[in-house]
């Protein structure tokens, strides 16, 4: 297969994934994920082109098609937990699982179109980028085009499937287009492998004319086929549009058995769907304590439009909640904490965070469940909470309101972080939190716009306060909220946290349920209704403090909420708890001396296939993976090179030439140089004296001295030989030379040529020539406008005196 | 006289088959030398044999003439040898009453000059004009020497006692320089046994004639020699004179020299064509005897032979215009 081959068929399968790929447009929200679709496709493509200049293996394409994915991928989405950016480690794949597992969850929960989030967009170009390397090898490396289509088919069977109304025939059309694009490249050449294409046989119509080669009867074909498949359907009764649209059957196959989900990421421009009364979970208590809301998950990146869990942490492995958790950031001993237990029983509800009231120290539960320091958010690796069961032991913090009101400035990498804001915060929001909030300490500024909320006039609201004005500004959903003062817990939660953040107090939202209603034999049941958010802020000395932004008015909007809901929004509970108990708070500083070192023990109990993936020094590993990615530009360079050299070669002594250059290539490749003294016979003489050749060899060799004597030094004229044959006998030649030379020669002939290397250094040589060409023109500019600036200067004097 | 017609390489090839085999029944073991004769025969040059006496430089000259039947003369040099006495002389017919020209021994196909460098330097002027003209200037009247003329001059190394040096020029004139060289011990058995019973050479019976060594001249001629190989050539003899080792490089004559051997070698290797091999085979015995080595290359002594490899393995070999 010709490059120009390959060159067209990839971009065929490019064309044609792309084209697919748009069939997913109706289902995602801007036009962002496209971008990053293409790019996936194209890395794959081109690297796919690259390697197949080097090699015919499609097994070796494909698994450097595989790496460059990987590779892209991780820049793409994961760059903040990769070595160098790119470099996909472990910490690198946990955060793509995590966008994953985020994308997923955005998939089961919203209908479409859905938001562009990050993990949504890895979800559909990563789908995407690995159906345009099945095509890419289907089509390319393999030459089966037509299966081709197969993968193609299930990018368009995605919006089939999903939208109620199926696709618009539009999007049918563009992606059958791009199939019959690819079989089109694909049979264009299959035809011009039996001899030329013969187009126009001339203007007069004599006989047949086939005005657009042989191809055209199938061309036509395909669109009519196409058209057929859009026009007819609807013609026919009963048909209707049910071949392209309406895929319903959501069903899980389960029955009606519901798997709740609560998003993590809190959009702030979605209206609140009607929560179905999932009951989530039951819990009880050991002891006759008040209960608290369970946090599924701390969200700490403002994003303008929404709140995202930290993608960018690295969690230890050894951080496992089984043994000690983490000491609740910035709480000291000071502050009065209880030790308190529970029991939790998780029903039909599916995440990857375990719901827990804040701060836990400790969960007794099965899996691999792994605790963050900082949010102490506890993720699942590779295990989620459906159908669970778990003990929970936490602290009850109660500091006092003089506790809170003498902390003092936050440490700088707590402030860094939560107290971040999007570069176009609204300046309307600013000015409101310093207008609310007054000029007290940061507790007085807190509780001013918890007071705000509440007391404030705002409505509890399950519609987003968006579509009165421009929707297409994120910042200004808040903007509105505070205008229109309607919206529901997300917006409160939201609002009052960035606004506290504009008033340089850390905070983060917490996503989580309410404590939910108690049953009569003390069990108390979360329902999915109970999902609920709520801010958190920070205060030196204390650490994190739920605040209640949410007006108590909601509970009648909301039926369903039980009166244990409307106690942690009164007022916040650590305002008033104020009891304070020495015990606790000195087991609370024992805890936090003891954490460090039991988190040693648990390296043992991780299972063993994690410790030795964790024992695998990665950044040795890809650095050698890199180095050998490098050590591959040789024979990149030199197979281009020659692959240049032999489309330039157009006449038949140039040809000859070309084979004799890449002949003496190749053998110096091997380590056998001849000098330029050399004629073709003595060539020929000294590798049958040093080179035990076979009789093929010897032949092929035979050949190439005849090629390139009738080039050099026959009379001009001879037709000479088909260039693929000649190609054919200088491998021929140094495949015999290379079974002659030591074994280390051979490898390096066949993956680190020399050839290759003097490309490169040809290249650097004449970069290094032109750098010196453009440095010498500046320097003779540089003369020469002196000169002329010099020569004004001086004829002025000269002239002075004249006049 | 008209254009001898060219033959078939093949029929060539064959002709010049039989000449050497006839010549090596004489000259025993020494295929290079009579091969070289040949080309240089082909060539139209002329042959310097150089050697020590007595390893049968004038035998090979002698049965080369007698081979090609060709009409034969045999030039005794000694120091008292007169320019007439090579070229002829005009002697005054009293019964024509007008001057006859007695031609001179220079008057034949194959003219050999032993020990020429015994003549006096005069004498070996004579020759220059034949050679390289072809013709014989006496007292005004220029008689022209038949082709096919070929000048077979042997000398005895400089060093030798009573012997005048060739000067430069002449040697230029000479296409070729061949040495002779001591037979290996079996060849040298085998001549005592044959020679010692008859005399190979009266046994030698002509394999051609006149005609048709034109014809294989003509042949050879006509061999061609592609640009590449002609700058091949030009380069060769450019880096004799731009070398350090030399006092004197080749001349552009020798250029031309190298070139028509290099063709006559390629028609005896039944070739249409001249490949830089045929070049480099004919590099020595074409070059070797006109350069001087430089004072350095003598206290070090590098001969012109060495000097000669040396540039042989750095000159490039021109590859096609197509792609330079």
């Amino acid at each position: 297969m010709s490059s120009t081959t390959q060159a067209r068929l990839t971009l065929a399968s490019v064309l044609a994934t792309m084209l697919a790929a748009l069939t997913l447009s109706p289902l995602v929200r801007g036009k962002a994920w496209l971008v990053a679709v293409f790019v996936l496709v194209a890395v794959v493509a081109g690297v796919g082109a690259a390697v197949r200049q080097v090699t015919r293996s499609w097994l070796v394409v494909l698994l450097a098609q595989l790496a460059a994915f990987a590779l892209a991928v991780t820049a793409l989405f994961a760059r903040n937990a990769a070595l160098w950016g790119v470099l996909p480690g472990p910490e690198a794949w946990r955060a793509l699982a995590e966008l994953v597992r985020a994308g997923v969850e955005i998939t089961e929960q919203d209908g479409p179109p859905v938001e562009p989030a990050r993990g949504l967009i890895l979800l559909v170009a990563g789908g995407v980028g690995l159906v345009g390397l099945a095509v890419d090898v289907l089509a390319v490396s393999l030459r089966r085009p037509a299966v081709a289509g197969l993968p193609l088919l299930a990018v368009y069977c995605v919006p089939a499937a999903v939208l109620p109304d199926g696709v618009s025939w539009v999007w049918f059309v563009l992606g059958g287009l791009g199939y019959l694009l690819l079989i089109a490249a694909d049979a264009t050449d299959r035809i011009r492998g039996w001899g030329r294409v013969l187009g126009n046989l001339g203007p007069d119509g004599e006989g047949r004319t086939m005005s657009g080669g042989p191809l055209s009867g199938a061309r036509r074909i395909g669109v009519g086929a196409l058209a057929v498949a859009v026009l007819v359907p609807p013609l026919v009764p009963g048909l209707g549009e049910q071949i392209l649209g309406n895929g319903s059957g959501s069903g899980d196959g389960k029955g009606n058995r519901q798997i709740a989900v609560v998003n993590p990421i809190l959009t702030l421009r979605e209206d609140l769907n009607d929560r179905a009364d999932i009951t989530v979970l039951t819990y009880k208590l050991s002891g006759d304590q008040q209960p608290e809301p369970l946090r599924i998950v701390a969200d700490t990146q403002y994003r303008g439009d929404k709140w995202e869990p930290p993608t960018d942490r690295k969690i230890p492995r050894d951080n496992t909640v089984q043994t000690q958790m983490g000491t609740p950031p910035g709480l000291t001993a000071a502050v009065a904490t209880e030790r308190l237990q529970m029991s939790v029983t998780v029903n039909d509800y599916k995440q990857n965070f375990l719901p827990l009231p804040y701060p836990a120290y400790k969960v007794d539960i099965e899996g691999d469940w792994l605790w963050d320091a900082s949010t102490l958010n506890v993720v699942g690796s590779g295990t989620d909470t459906r159908n669970k069961q778990y003990e929970a032991y936490y602290y009850d913090v109660q500091p006092t309101a003089e506790q809170l009101q003498a902390a003092g400035l936050p440490p700088q990498s707590v402030s860094d972080e939560y107290t971040k804001l999007p570069a176009d915060f609204p300046a309307t929001l600013r000015d409101t939190a310093r207008e609310v909030a007054g000029d007290g300490s940061d507790y007085e500024q807190a509780t001013a716009l918890q007071k705000y909320f509440r007391d404030g006039g705002f409505r509890y609201d399950t519609n987003a306060p968006v579509g009165t004005g421009s929707n297409d500004g994120s910042q200004d959903v808040l903007v509105q909220f505070l205008r229109v003062k309607r919206g529901y817990c997300v917006h409160f939660a939201s609002a009052m946290a960035v606004m506290a953040r504009a008033l340089n107090i850390p905070a983060r939202v917490a996503v989580g349920f309410l404590p939910g209603s108690k049953g009569a034999d003390g069990t108390y049941t979360v329902s999915l209704r109970d999902a609920h958010a709520w801010p958190e802020l920070y205060f030196d000395g204390v650490g994190w403090v739920r605040f209640e932004p949410t007006p108590a008015g909601r509970v009648a909007q909301v039926p369903g909420y039980t009166t244990g809901v409307q106690e942690p929004e009164e007022t916040p509970t650590e305002t008033e708890t104020q009891t304070s108990e020495p015990s606790s708070s000195a087991s609370s500083a024992q805890q936090r001396t003891g954490a460090p070192d039991e988190n040693l023990g648990p390296v043992e109990q991780a299972p063993l296939l994690e410790r030795i993936v964790a024992a695998i020094p990665w950044r040795v590993v890809l650095a050698v993976l890199l180095l050998g990615l490098l050590g591959l530009v040789p024979l990149l360079a030199a197979t281009v090179v020659r692959r240049r050299r032999w489309r330039r070669a157009v006449t038949a002594s140039a040809r000859a030439e070309a084979a004799w250059e890449e002949l003496r290539e190749r053998l110096a490749d091997l380590g056998v140089r001849w000098a330029s003294s050399w004629t073709p016979r003595a060539l020929q003489r000294r590798l049958a004296d040093d080179h035990t050749l076979g009789g093929s060899e010897r032949g092929a060799l035979g050949r190439l001295v005849d090629d390139v004597e009738s080039a050099r030094y026959m009379p001009p004229g001879a037709p000479g030989r088909d260039p693929d044959e000649m190609g054919e006998d200088v491998r021929t030649v140094a495949a015999g030379v290379a079974l002659t030379v030591p074994k280390g020669a051979r490898r390096r002939a066949r993956w680190f040529p020399r050839t290759g290397v003097e490309v490169l250094g040809g290249i650097a040589r004449s970069a290094d020539v032109a750098a010196d060409e453009a440095g010498r023109r500046a320097a003779a500019l540089g003369a020469q406008v002196r000169h002329t600036v010099g020569v004004g200067r001086r004829s002025g004097p000269d002239d002075g005196p004249q006049d | 006289m008209s254009t001898p017609a060219p033959m078939s390489l093949d029929d060539l090839v064959r002709a010049t088959g039989a000449i050497r085999a006839a010549v090596e029944t004489v000259v025993e073991g020494k295929p290079d030398v009579v091969r070289l004769s040949v080309t240089v025969l082909l060539a139209e040059g002329h042959l310097l044999l150089e050697d020590v006496p007595g390893v049968g430089k004038t035998m090979l000259a002698k049965s080369l003439a007698r081979a090609v039947g060709c009409s034969v003369r045999r030039i005794q040099f000694t120091p008292d040898l007169l320019p007439s006495d090579v070229t002829g002389v005009s002697i005054y017919n009293q019964e024509r009453q007008d001057f006859e020209f007695k031609p001179g021994a220079v008057f034949a196909n194959v003219v050999v000059g032993d020990e020429i460098n015994r003549a006096s330097p005069k004498t070996q002027s004579a020759l220059l004009e034949c050679m390289e003209e072809r013709q014989v200037t006496v007292d005004g009247t220029t008689y022209r020497l038949q082709p096919p003329f070929i000048v077979m001059a042997t000398q005895n190394p400089v060093e030798m006692e009573g012997t005048y040096p060739l000067p430069e020029a002449q040697r230029d004139r000479f296409m070729a320089r061949l040495s002779m060289g001591y037979p290996s011990a079996a060849a040298e058995v085998d001549m005592l046994e044959r020679h010692g019973e008859h005399d190979p050479l009266s046994a030698l019976a002509p394999v051609a004639d006149a005609e048709l060594v034109r014809r294989l001249i003509a042949t050879a001629r006509a061999v061609y020699a592609s640009d590449a190989v002609k700058e091949y050539v030009v380069s060769l003899v450019r880096a004799t004179r731009s070398t350090a080792d030399l006092r004197l490089g080749a001349s552009p004559r020798s250029a031309l020299h190298l070139l028509r051997a290099a063709k006559a070698h390629a028609a005896m290797e039944g070739r249409q064509h001249v490949l830089p091999d045929d070049v480099q085979e004919l590099v020595h015995p074409v070059l070797a005897h006109r350069l001087l080595p430089s004072a350095d290359a003598q206290l070090a002594r590098r001969s012109p032979e060495e000097v000669l490899s040396g540039l042989l393995a750095h000159v490039a070999i021109p590859r096609s215009r197509a792609t330079a």
